[in-house]
């Protein structure tokens, strides 16, 4: 009986043992996907970047699988398998991509899956997935260098700066180093101040209304003026407008109507004809002047004159009025010109 | 006076170098002894009688009577381990490892050899102060005499309940330092069991528990087999029964240190 008691005991403290071995199994076990159907997914990586078997696949920030093999086929490539648990591998589609990412500073290395397309489908056993380009912490140094490199630079820069103007060089440093610039700046500042009370004295008349600018501004008087004398050169517009227009009337007319204008200014015929009326007036004129000195020359005429000498000026200004005379053409004047003569005829202006 | 003082030394050092001698020779004439011995033990754990109400017997005397004592062992190493590293994680601000540190540590290094020493101590100790005692008070004798094969009655049973009882301690010594762990990290900031536990195996694999389990194997059976061979070789008189058991613990927990040494090269090597 004491050793049956006994026997229990141990069997107790074994089986909680085995238990406790067998949950600890489990618990790792099913870490590893050890338990769970999986689907296989290849990877092939230029640099796994110290990536191990049994490192953790993330998906959405979901532990989804674990990397089952790394094979070295090339200098250039590392074939990663992942086994991915199958209740996951239906949200991971076919082009969904992997890159290798590190668990915290402190931590590992691990696959990370992005989301696909559900265009292209959901992996399949021994699917082949992208891969893309991440950052790892050798990257992140590198970019730190640089960065680095160049803060040393400006921060030397700075420095120079600095100096240049702690040693009074340049603008700036006149500006913090000198007197001159302040004094001036304290003169001009004043100056301003006097300008800028004018300025007010200035706007404090415009707004009490003094002077001819403040009565423009503010006296309604002159706006109704202006308003009335642009009421009136409105309306001498619109006559101007009727004139202009009459007058545009009137030159199409002469240009384009059927009037004497009209042919006087475009028949050749009849310039010649009234040209030939005006010198057959010009000679009958001629003719007529002819005749009355005719006349006053013959003796019945002259018994009755009673000044002599008179008559001898008027017998004057006739024996000039005999002479032949040049034309002379005045800006304005029409010349008719025969069709015989030449179309270029010289034409002698006078002085004036 | 100077050839004088030769002559009275020399007879000193030539004790000291046979002493030293002795030791050495000693030293492996135990090895090759225990060699042989684990050998014959070894035979009796396949050659009939065997004994199951002794195996029992042992195992409950060496197994269940050690549990409370490794418990709370495994509990303390746990809390105190925790409280030890967590100002260190946090100075490199990386306490959510806490769990898995504490995990990694007890169940591939500290949970085996602390358990191993503490086994070594209480269960090599007084397996070598009893069977010494038998010696002593020729029971064994009488056994062979009498036609009971002292090896597989006494010897073997122990060493078997050994092998199998110091791995399961190691398992509960690893839960109870866990345990330990959960309560202490509660002290820092509030951790829910399930967080604690999957952090606790996030970096476990069966690299960590399979070495570290075969190798609790062979601190328990060579707990129980030193232990066994000191008493088994124990002189005549009472004070052999100290010596043996005295003796049993230094070389158990020496071997502990040695077979730990070599799975662990073992392990880098796989």
């Amino acid at each position: 009986m004491k050793n049956t008691k006994k026997a229990l005991r141990l069997g107790i403290f074994v089986a909680a043992a085995l238990i406790l071995f067998v949950v600890a199994v489990y618990l790792i076990g099913s870490k590893g996907n050890l338990f769970s159907p999986t689907k296989d997914v290849f990877s092939s990586f230029k640099d796994i970047r110290g990536l191990v078997v049994g490192n953790n696949v993330r998906f959405a920030g979901i532990n989804v699988g674990t990397v089952k093999n790394i094979r070295i086929i090339s200098d250039t490539s590392v074939v990663v398998t992942m086994s991915i648990r199958e209740d996951y591998s239906k949200y991971i589609y076919k082009n969904s991509k992997v890159q290798i990412g590190q668990e915290g500073l402190m931590g590992g290395k691990i696959v990370l899956i992005s989301s696909g397309t559900p265009e292209t489908g959901v992996i399949e056993d021994n699917d082949y997935l992208a891969v893309a380009e991440g950052l790892d912490v050798q990257g992140m140094i590198a970019q730190a260098q640089t960065m680095l490199r160049e803060a040393t630079q400006t921060v030397s820069n700075l420095n120079s700066v600095t100096d240049k103007i702690n040693e009074g060089d340049g603008d700036i440093a006149r500006l913090l180093n000198g007197n001159d610039l302040t004094t001036q700046l304290g003169i001009a500042t004043r100056k301003l101040n006097n300008s800028m009370s004018d300025v007010n004295e200035i706007t404090r008349k415009v707004s009490s209304g003094q002077g001819d600018l403040g009565k423009l501004i503010n006296d309604d008087a002159i706006t109704d003026q202006l308003s009335g004398i642009m009421k009136d050169l409105h309306a001498t517009s619109v006559k101007a407008n009727a004139v202009v227009e009459e007058l545009q009337q009137t030159v199409h007319a002469i240009n384009y109507g059927e009037g004497v204008l009209p042919r006087l200014l475009h028949d050749k015929e009849l310039g010649l004809s009234v040209d030939t009326a005006l010198t057959r007036v010009d000679q009958g004129v001629f003719e007529v002047t002819r005749a009355a000195e005719t006349i006053a020359d013959s003796w019945i005429f002259r018994l009755f004159s009673k000044k002599k000498k008179d008559i001898n000026n008027q017998s004057q200004s006739v024996t000039t009025k005999k002479q032949p005379k040049e034309f002379e053409v005045q800006p304005g004047d029409t010349i008719i010109v025969p069709v015989n003569e030449s179309a270029d005829p010289e034409i002698k202006r006078s002085e004036n | 006076m100077k050839q004088l003082k030769v002559r009275q030394l020399a007879p000193q050092k030539i004790r000291i170098k046979e002493e030293t001698r002795h030791f050495y020779n000693g030293i492996f004439i135990d090895l090759g002894e225990l060699v042989i011995f684990s050998i014959n033990v070894i035979k009796q754990f396949f050659r009939p009688p065997f004994e199951h109400k002794e195996l029992i017997k042992q195992g409950f005397l060496l197994g269940n009577k050690s549990f409370a004592l490794v418990s709370v062992t495994g509990f303390i190493m746990g809390l105190v381990l925790t409280m030890q590293m967590n100002p260190v994680l946090a100075d490199f601000g990386a306490q959510t490892l806490l769990p898995s540190a504490i995990s990694v540590a007890m169940v591939r290094e500290l949970g085996p050899v602390i358990t191993g020493l503490i086994c070594a101590g209480k269960m090599s100790s007084g397996i070598g102060a009893e069977i010494a005692a038998m010696r002593v008070t020729e029971q064994i004798d009488a056994m062979e005499v009498s036609g009971t094969n002292p090896l597989g009655f006494v010897v073997a049973t122990r060493v078997l309940a050994t092998t199998v009882t110091v791995p399961l301690l190691v398992i509960f010594a690893d839960a109870f330092s866990f345990l330990g762990a959960f309560l202490a990290v509660n002290v820092f900031e509030d951790t829910s069991s399930t967080l604690f536990i999957d952090r606790a195996f996030a970096m476990l694999g069966f690299r960590d528990l399979i070495p570290a389990t075969i190798k609790t194997v062979f601190f328990g059976f060579f707990i129980g087999l030193i232990g066994c061979y000191r008493g088994y070789n124990a002189g005549i008189g009472t004070e052999s029964v100290g010596s043996a058991a005295n003796s049993a613990v230094v070389v158990a927990s020496l071997t502990i240190f040695v077979i730990d040494l070599i799975f662990v090269l073992i392990t880098n090597i796989l």
